[in-house]
This record gives structure tokens, sequence and C-alpha cells, in this order.
């Protein structure tokens, strides 16, 4: 009687078939190859989705959070509130083509009505406010508005003697129209996003509507 | 992860050096001749379709027992297999001689049949076996114990 390693050695394949075989393997194999091609071809495209998906996401949270120091929005949108003098009057303010608010009077009422207009059809358009404090101290407001950059806000209180006396700068995404006023905002304008805060409000539209 | 397409000199070298052990694994499970073909061609499109590379031959022909079990084990379980009415014909028309002891060791059931191989043909002890089919060595251990008691008890002491 046979052992069991000397049963086992008694399983030989045929050479004949054993050579088929292997042809059949290597025709597969460069059906196979063709495969692994394409295989790395999806696999590079799906990477590079993946990494401007993930890029694209980043950038845009980016926006968002840290408005400010995008440089982008920054370069092409300086303020030209410094180069207004300190000490001002009212008639120079309105010279310079500010759109004035001053104890419940307007003056120029024009400028904001061309900028709601300028918004109303998506064309990059400035504006500059000036609202007078009941002590006649003026707060200086510069607007610049581009529909994909986005509206960048400058707020002038070193005018203002009970102000913090300084220039700030914020950047937001859209501006609109809300309850006959204006507001810079990110996401929505609603009466939620106004109440929290979220939403920066910039001045009366005096029954200019967009 | 590095995918890398098998040359044509390589598959025939790794055919050379499996074929013959992929076959007779494929025949203790499948029992004839034509699905040990079919069992060992499918093997080498598994082979095709791994990309990775082998640290040594050592890894490369466990790899190889491990996918050719698991290869045959699918076709046992497809509905196919199972309701096919050539079986019996296929079996009659083996080429070698099947002897008594190789009849009894192609009865014993498929989980005794792997260890069984490794143990006694392919000469592993049970540490490797344990490694090589990723399970306990105890496992391994039962099982052989049980396979031989089987084989024993229909051949006597003499095949081991």
């Amino acid at each position: 009687m046979k052992t069991i390693k000397q049963s086992y050695d008694t399983i030989k394949m045929n050479n004949h078939r054993k050579q088929v075989i292997l042809d059949n393997i290597l025709t597969q194999s460069s059906v196979s190859k063709e495969y692994l091609r394409y295989k790395k071809f999806v696999f590079s495209v799906v990477l590079i989705c993946i990494i401007a998906f993930i890029g694209i996401q980043y950038i845009s949270t980016n926006h968002v959070n840290n408005p400010l120091t995008n440089h982008k929005y920054a370069s092409d949108t300086n303020t030209t509130l410094d180069t207004v003098p300190y000490n001002i009057t009212l008639q120079e303010l309105q010279d310079l083509d500010f759109y004035i608010f001053a104890n419940g009077i307007i003056y120029n009422p024009q400028i904001i009505h061309s900028f709601i207009d300028d918004i109303d059809n998506t064309k990059p358009s400035h504006v500059r406010i000036a609202i007078v404090t009941d002590e006649g101290d003026p707060i200086l407001n510069e607007i610049y508005y581009h529909p994909q950059n986005g509206v960048t806000l400058y707020n002038d209180t070193t005018r203002d003697q009970f102000g913090p006396k300084n220039l700030t700068k914020e950047f937001y995404q859209k501006i609109g129209v809300y309850d006959d006023a204006i507001y810079a905002y990110n996401t929505e304008l609603t009466k939620e996003t106004i109440d929290q805060n979220k939403a920066c409000f910039i001045t009366y539209t005096h029954q200019k509507k967009l | 992860m590095v995918l890398k397409a098998h040359s044509e000199e390589e598959i025939i070298d790794v055919y050379n050096r499996n074929a013959d052990m992929i076959y007779r694994i494929c025949f203790s499970y499948l029992k004839n001749v034509v699905d040990s073909e079919d069992a060992l061609s499918q093997t080498f499109l598994k082979y095709l379709n791994y990309t990775k590379s082998f640290d040594s031959l050592e890894h490369e022909k466990s790899w190889f027992i491990v996918t050719a079990s698991n290869t045959c084990k699918d076709m046992l379980k497809q509905a196919w297999y199972k309701k096919r009415v050539d079986q019996e014909i296929i079996i009659q028309t083996n080429p070698f001689d099947i002897d008594e002891t190789l009849e009894t060791v192609l009865e014993l059931p498929v989980y005794y049949k792997m260890v069984v191989y490794l143990y006694y043909y392919e000469g592993y002890n049970n540490r490797e076996i344990a490694h090589i089919l990723k399970i306990p060595s105890s496992t391994v251990r039962n099982r052989l114990a049980r396979a031989r008691k089987i084989l024993k008890r229909k051949l006597g002491e003499n095949m081991l």
C-alpha cells in the first residue's frame, strides 16, 4: 500500500494540458495588463478629483472664516478714507461725493440710489457714506462691491470723539436689502441672521429698493 | 501602493514553480481533472490581478496554497457545481491510478484535506500550517489528529 506522500505524487498534470493552460493564462495576462492600465487611470482621476475637492473646500472655508486675511480682496480694494482731512465740514463731505446721513437729513441721495442700482445689475460698484453723530462728528464708511469677489467694508471712527477711534476692514460675500436697510452678509439675509449679528448693517435705503 | 503588471517571463516562472502543487491541491478538493484544471486557471487569473509583490518564494507558495484552496471551496459552493449531472462521468475519466490510500484521502472532509496535504506531502509542521492557513495551531493539531484517526481506521497504520 502507498503512503499518503506516494499517493499524492501520482496526481500529475499531463504536459500537453499544462502547456495549454499556460498559453491561456498568458493570453489572459495581456487583457489583465490593459485592465491594470485602465485601473491606474481611474485611480489617478479619482485621486485628482479628491485633491481638487479638498482644495476647493479648504479655500472656500478659509474665505468665510478668515475674510480679513484674504489678500486677494485687500489688494484691489484699498480705502480712500485715509485721504479725507481729519477736520472736515458737512459741505466738504458733500463735495467729496459722500452719501451723508446727518440728524435725519440726507445729502447726496443719488449716490446710494446709484449704488443700489449697480448691485441690482450685478455691476462692480463703490460708495462712501458719512453718518454724522448727534455731536456732529462724522463716522465714515467706504464699501466696495464686486459680484464675484464680494463686499469689502471700511469703517473709520477716528473723527468720532466717543467712538473707538480706529479704521477697520471687514469682508462679506454678499450684499442685500432687508426692510429698507442695506446689509452685508455671508450666507443668507433673514431676520434671524440680522438679530444674531451675522449680517452687517450699512445704511438705510431711503425708499430705494433692489 | 505600487500597481505592477506581471511580465510574461515572470508568469512562466511562477507557473512552472507552482502549477503542479496547485493542481494537486485542486484535485484533492474537486476530485476530477477537468475541474482541477479550471481551478488552476482561475487561481492564476487571481494571480494576474494580484499586483503586490511577494517577499519570498515561501510567501509566494503560501499565497498560492491559500488562493487555490479558496478557489476550490468557492467552486464547491456554487449551485451549478452541486447540480451538475455529469460529475460521475468526469470522475471516471481520471487518467492516473487512484489507489485505496488516495481514495481515502480524497474522501476526507474538506477542512481536514488541506492540513493533511500540507503536513504529509509538503512537510510543514503544525505552526507553519497554522501560519499559512491563518488558523490557531491547536486547530491544526485537532484536525490532523481527527484526520489521522479516520485514515488509520480505514487504512491501518502503514500508510502514514
